[in-house]
């Protein structure tokens, strides 16, 4: 789930043009959009293609790698799909167009480069692209052409699946300026996880205010990577991945600040995914949950009141100025598990000073604590939206 | 020992110097006048040239923004938006790209219309716009949706065209694209800085191309006229190399990879023979200027003769007088050419307003803005007035260090020139004109320094030059030897003692009557060869205009000035004018820029058949149209070309060009080159059926309308029959042949507006010489008409000798500028425009304005003379004699 609001973003990066604007039809969030409601019936492949009927769709992929050294690796690949509010008298006009805006595309890459000199331990770039010309775009539900999306050279793409295999394989591939890149094959391991209750993830109160998620949280990685600690070379790494695919018509309500994403991958093969919505009073949404996934692929559901997060401590970005909590203790009840994420490097923010009202931490951490009383660690990817300055109008 | 070796010495001369100054206010002011207006005038032209120059720049870059590369066709036609595609070989490095389109749209406005320069970019392709980045306007837009700026017909302008039109968010504006009125809406305010920001409309690259009759159809693809990159500094040769071997091995030969720079170039070139032949005059006119100083400087120095005497008797040196000179050369010229800097201002703003239209009409189709004070310049101009002033003093600075002390403490003679020294400067002089004659046959420097230089006549300016100062050295010798003694005896044959006495007294002061004649000279100078230049051009335009304006009727699309680049006419209205009952023979004619060796050149694609039969045009080998017709329907592949094309391309008949088009070069024999002054880019013209095979297009931007002689009907019937058929949205000029005659002759003459500044020029340089040199000379003869008047001359008689005198220099004046504004005339006719527009000009001489010049330098030069008139006649009997 996560990331509900992703049109915010791309609003912001719209916002970031000489020309300032924000949507009044930030108020009707769903136009001709399908909305999400419970009861959708999910199938595979079909699902893992381009839902164009909603209005708001990303392929989101993060994860842990290291290479032959042990030298550690996290990186981010995002593809947003979001079918724009523009007007009825544009795509009329524009139908035939291959300009036409009623569709943008927005990618967002990361590499973290642990031990790589402090200046270039985290990377990252971004794409916003009309899907003109064959620079951006995806395949849509029906076509029967394996699933790819990509913007320019980057590209999120199925794997044609053999009769022999039932696992699903995707490959994935980003690059970054100063020549940095990323190659990667996931392969899963587990089937899907489908998130929250009858098929639809509840973001607010209102009806179609949800999304419809599902994730592959522990994928098989491999590939390559060029970064500083490999010297400018490409070189063989392994790990894994979690790939996220959410779409849906919502918005972010106006109480609703930004959001913040957890993704755990324990040691002990057991997945957890929380989200909570930030009110404007600083308080958490009722409609934040979570989903822990055990080492066999079984789910459950968690409810707002079945986690706790705790910020213990903050951090606050040179670039935009925004203060993002650095350090959090987690706490899930039910699974007895209370661990310490830690980022594994401190300033892992997406964004720069000329757009700092589109900025967001996404990072790589590290979990320490314990579970059923004994000692546990792994990994985890987190995300922290809108804690960027706010637009001053 | 001199008696200046103390402070307070020198602070006593500085006094006497200030002194003088301040003491005789009407000379000083005579000579600060002298200094700022020969220094205003060059100013002004620079500044004017300044800002012309840093427009057109503004015109280039305020549109490619920060680009670094760019992708067009070598025609300059629009290409297939899917060139796009090759730029696949992009994806992953850092380098940015947008499509770009381009067009104008005429806006509606109380008093008439405005070109807007209208861009459609890739809004989402932010590193690549022309607007600086990072930069929003406050509160502006913030309560509009982004996604209404991309609707049809939804514009951003930028902050200067929003103040200037008063324009908010959601205001309407109405206004024509070629044939076909748009209702635009301002949906965004782009907030620019700086005088080379973009300052017309910008728009998303799908409503744009809309607008602009671009956008994607079921026969075509969609258009777009360049693609613009932002590429790594250190990348972009690599870069515009890798894509230029790409697109040519995927077969887009057509296209090419430049950069800003390569491009602005091209026209520039133009731009900068226009200048350049305006510097040339402004440097004339500091010419003008330094002779105007010279005299006024001089009378300081006959004024001063006394004081120097008694200095010089007392002990000071010969350095110590020069000094003294210097000192109040200086006073003078600093404050002379305070004056004139803001004098040139001034006049550079009127200057403006005349090139301004000049280029605007011509060059960039596009309002300049306000004047560039560019204050180096400033400076630099004031430094060189006060330069200019010291040197122009410097022969009286010397001749007064080499009074002797005993002579100058009586009113004595001026220094004159020796007979040796005339002779010696008549050779000299000659010599210049000598090295005139050979500059002139110069070629241009293209060859040397590059392709730049192709344009600017640096030899025509040299000739120019030489041709000035050796007539100026041949004066002296021509007023000793001929002209005065000629007068005098023929006064003496006459009778008339005032009239000989007049020249006896001039003859006396030769090398100050040389300068103030030269001085004269090349003020009449510029005044003739500027007036013959002009009226040559006219002749030869009326004559062109009979022979190529030969259609009854005109039409063009509406949104275009007459010699831009037209809009194109919608092939329904084009359908429509062919049907029109009355309608005989037609010539669809398409008019666009193309680029050949990487020049620019106009494309005129025509109906040749029509040309064949009502054409009339004068081939430079003196063949007839039908020769050259009948040619071109034996071989396939013909086109004729101007003269204009053919020197700066240098092709002619039988030779072969190749364009670039869709399908390839294309190679295309020279049939014919004939002369035309439509544009100095020159013309290549192409049968139209040629055009529709290669280029796949079928574009009209003009019709060229024949009566049908059957209909019994005439040019202005037809035209409101053709009007009253067209569908009622269309927007097309119609013009019979009367108007468009007199429309060119209106551009011809806003052309040549600025122009007509120097005979005003002319006018104020007679005025101002011939006052000071009389005053000089009156002073300098003091002693004669005191004697004269002892002897029994009445006032009136001493009034006339003044008079006479003033005519004199103004017949020297005359004649000497006649012969000099002849040579001028002609350098600028047959070296310098031929040079810099290729235009062969026919010789042409304006009587009339000969007769009245002449009436109104001899008038000016009589008022100038009242004066100095006056004075002598007040002055005698009283003072001067009293010394004897």
């Amino acid at each position: 789930m996560k990331r509900l609001v992703a049109l915010i973003l791309i609003i912001f990066i719209l916002l970031s043009l000489p020309i300032t604007t924000l949507g009044k039809e930030m108020k009707a969030p769903f136009g001709s959009y399908r909305k999400a409601l419970p009861g959708y019936v999910y199938r595979f492949p079909r699902d893992h293609y381009a839902h164009t009927d909603y209005k708001t769709e990303w392929w989101y992929v993060t994860g842990h790698l290291k290479d032959a050294n042990n030298h550690p690796y996290g990186y981010e690949l995002t593809f947003f799909r979001v079918g724009t509010d523009a007007t009825a008298a544009h795509r009329k006009a524009f139908k035939n167009s291959p300009w036409a805006l009623d569709t943008v595309y927005l990618a967002h890459a990361a590499l973290t480069d642990e031990d790589a000199p402090e200046a270039s331990q985290f990377t990252h770039a971004t794409q916003l692209l009309r899907p003109a010309m064959g620079q951006a775009g995806s395949v849509a539900m029906g076509s029967n052409i394996p699933f790819k999306v990509w913007a320019k050279n980057w590209d999120f793409t199925q794997k044609a699946p053999t009769t022999k295999s039932s696992l699903t394989t995707f490959t994935m591939q980003a690059n970054f300026p100063s020549k940095k890149s990323l190659r990667l094959t996931l392969t899963s391991t587990l089937p899907p996880v489908i998130h929250g209750i009858n098929g639809v993830s509840q973001k607010a109160a209102c009806v179609g205010c949800a999304s419809h998620y599902y994730s592959y949280t522990r994928m098989k990685a491999v590939g390559t990577v060029v970064s500083a600690t490999s010297k400018g070379k490409p070189v063989a790494v392994s790990g894994t991945a979690w790939m996220d695919h959410e779409f849906g018509s919502n918005q972010l309500q106006a109480n609703q600040v930004g959001w913040d994403w957890f993704a755990l991958q324990l040691d002990n093969r057991q997945d957890v995914m929380l989200y909570q919505m930030r009110l404007q009073d600083g308080k958490k949404d009722p409609h934040s949950s979570g989903t822990v996934v055990a080492s066999r692929g079984k789910s459950t559901h968690l409810s707002e009141k079945d986690f706790v997060i705790t910020p213990l401590r903050y951090w606050k970005s040179p670039t935009t100025l925004a203060k993002y909590p650095a350090q959090w203790r987690v706490q899930v009840p039910q699974q007895q598990l209370d661990v310490t994420l830690t980022p594994v490097v401190a300033n892992q923010e997406l964004g720069n000073k000329a757009s700092a009202e589109g900025a967001y931490w996404e990072g790589k951490c590290r979990v320490k604590g314990t579970q059923f009383g004994k000692p546990i660690t792994g990994q985890a990817y987190v995300e922290l939206t809108g804690y960027a300055k706010r637009l001053s109008f | 020992m001199g008696i200046l070796n103390k402070a307070s010495d020198w602070a006593w001369m500085l006094r006497l110097a200030l002194r003088d100054i301040t003491h005789n206010q009407f000379r000083s002011a005579l000579t600060v006048g002298g200094i700022a207006v020969g220094l205003a005038v060059w100013l002004a032209i620079q500044l004017a040239n300044g800002t012309v120059l840093s427009e057109f720049k503004r015109s280039v870059t305020s549109v490619t923004g920060p680009s670094n590369l760019i992708i067009q066709t070598a025609t300059g036609l629009p290409m297939d938006e899917g060139m796009l595609r090759e730029l696949k070989v992009l994806w992953g490095t850092e380098a940015h790209y947008t499509p770009l389109v381009e067009g104008s749209f005429r806006l509606e406005t109380s008093t008439g219309s405005e070109s807007l320069k209208v861009i459609g970019v890739d809004v989402l392709e932010q590193a690549t716009l022309p607007v600086s980045l990072g930069e929003r306007p406050q509160n502006t837009l913030s309560q509009q949706n982004f996604w209404q700026s991309v609707e049809p017909n939804a514009i951003w302008v930028s902050n200067v065209l929003a103040k200037e039109h008063h324009w908010q968010v959601d205001s309407t504006l109405h206004g024509w694209v070629g044939d076909t009125r748009h209702t635009l809406t301002v949906r965004g305010i782009l907030k620019t800085q700086g005088a080379a920001a973009f300052s017309g409309v910008m728009m998303d690259i799908s409503p744009a191309q809309r607008l602009l009759g671009l956008q994607q159809t079921e026969a075509s693809s969609g258009k777009i006229h360049r693609i613009q990159l932002v590429v790594p500094e250190g990348q972009v040769a690599t870069i515009q190399q890798q894509l230029t071997s790409h697109l040519k091995n995927t077969g887009h030969s057509d296209v090419i990879v430049t950069t800003p720079e390569a491009r602005g170039t091209q026209v520039q070139a133009m731009v900068r023979a226009f200048q350049s032949n305006l510097a040339c005059l402004s440097n004339m006119a500091l010419l003008v200027g330094m002779f105007l100083i010279y005299n006024t400087l001089t009378i300081a120095m006959i004024r001063l003769r006394k004081t120097i005497g008694t200095l010089r008797t007392l002990g000071a040196t010969r350095v110590q007088v020069v000094l003294l000179f210097s000192l109040q050369a200086l006073v003078l010229g600093i404050v002379g050419s305070a004056l004139g800097v803001g004098l040139g201002i001034v006049l550079a703003l009127g200057a403006l307003q005349a090139i301004g239209q000049t280029v605007e009409t011509l060059y960039m189709g596009q309002p300049l803005s306000g004047l560039v004070l560019d204050v180096p310049l400033l400076w630099l101009s004031f430094g060189l007035g006060v330069a200019i002033t010291l040197l122009a003093a410097a022969v009286p600075m010397v001749e007064a260090a080499r009074i002797a002390p005993a002579l100058t403490t009586r009113e004595g003679k001026d220094v004159t020139l020796t007979p040796r020294w005339t002779l010696q400067v008549l050779w000299l002089g000659l010599a210049m004109l000598a090295a005139g004659a050979l500059a002139s046959r110069l070629p241009t420097l293209e060859h040397w320094l590059g392709e730049q230089w192709s344009v600017i006549p640096v030899g025509g300016y040299a000739a120019a030059f030489l041709l000035l100062l050796g007539l100026a050295c041949i004066i002296p010798w021509v007023l000793s030897r001929w002209l005065l003694r000629v007068l005098a005896a023929l006064m003496k044959r006459l009778g008339w003692l005032e009239g000989r006495l007049a020249s006896g007294m001039m003859l006396g002061a030769l090398g100050r009557m040389s300068v103030a004649v030269a001085s004269l000279m090349v003020g009449i100078a510029l005044m003739v060869s500027l007036a013959v230049m002009i009226h040559s051009f006219r002749q030869t335009v009326t004559t062109w205009i009979n022979q190529t304006l030969r259609a009854d009727i005109w039409v063009k699309a509406a949104s275009q000035g007459a010699t831009q680049q037209t809009g194109l006419i919608s092939p329904a209205v084009v359908q429509r004018i062919l049907t029109t009952p009355g309608v005989g023979l037609t010539d669809r004619f398409l008019d666009v820029v193309i680029t050949v060796d990487g020049k620019p050149v106009r494309l005129g694609v025509s109906d040749v058949e029509t040309i064949a039969s009502q054409g009339d045009l004068t081939f430079m080998n003196g063949e007839s149209l039908a020769v050259v017709m009948k040619r071109f329907a034996q071989h396939p592949n013909s086109v004729m070309v101007t003269e204009t094309f053919a020197r700066k391309h240098h092709r002619w008949t039988g030779d072969t060009v190749a364009l670039p088009s869709p399908k390839g070069p294309l190679v295309l024999k020279i049939q014919g080159v004939y002369t035309d002054y439509a544009s100095e880019h020159g013309y290549i013209i192409l049968p139209r059926a040629v055009y529709n095979r290669y280029f796949n297009d079928d574009g009209v931007s003009n019709v060229a309308v024949y009566v049908d002689p059957t209909s019994r009907t005439t040019p202005k019937a037809l035209r409101s029959r053709i009007l009253s058929n067209l569908p009622a949205n269309a927007s097309v000029d119609i013009q019979t042949n009367a108007d468009l005659r007199a429309e060119v002759f209106t551009i011809f003459n806003r052309t040549f507006a600025i122009t007509y500044a120097l005979h005003a020029i002319a006018m104020g340089v007679a005025l101002m010489t011939v006052l000071n040199t009389l005053i000089v000379l009156v002073r300098e003869s003091r002693r004669e008409f005191a004697i004269l008047t002892y002897i029994g001359a009445v006032p009136n008689q001493i009034t006339a000798i003044v008079l006479v005198q003033a005519g004199l220099l103004a017949l020297g004046g005359l004649l000497f500028g006649a012969v000099a504004g002849l040579g001028l005339a002609w350098l600028l006719i047959t070296v310098v425009n031929q040079q810099s527009f290729g235009w062969t000009l026919g010789f042409s001489f304006p009587w009339d304005f000969a007769w009245q010049a002449v009436a109104l330098v001899l008038g000016t030069s009589l008022i100038a003379g009242l004066l100095p008139a006056w004075q002598a006649s007040r002055f005698v009997a009283t003072a001067s004699i009293r010394e004897e």
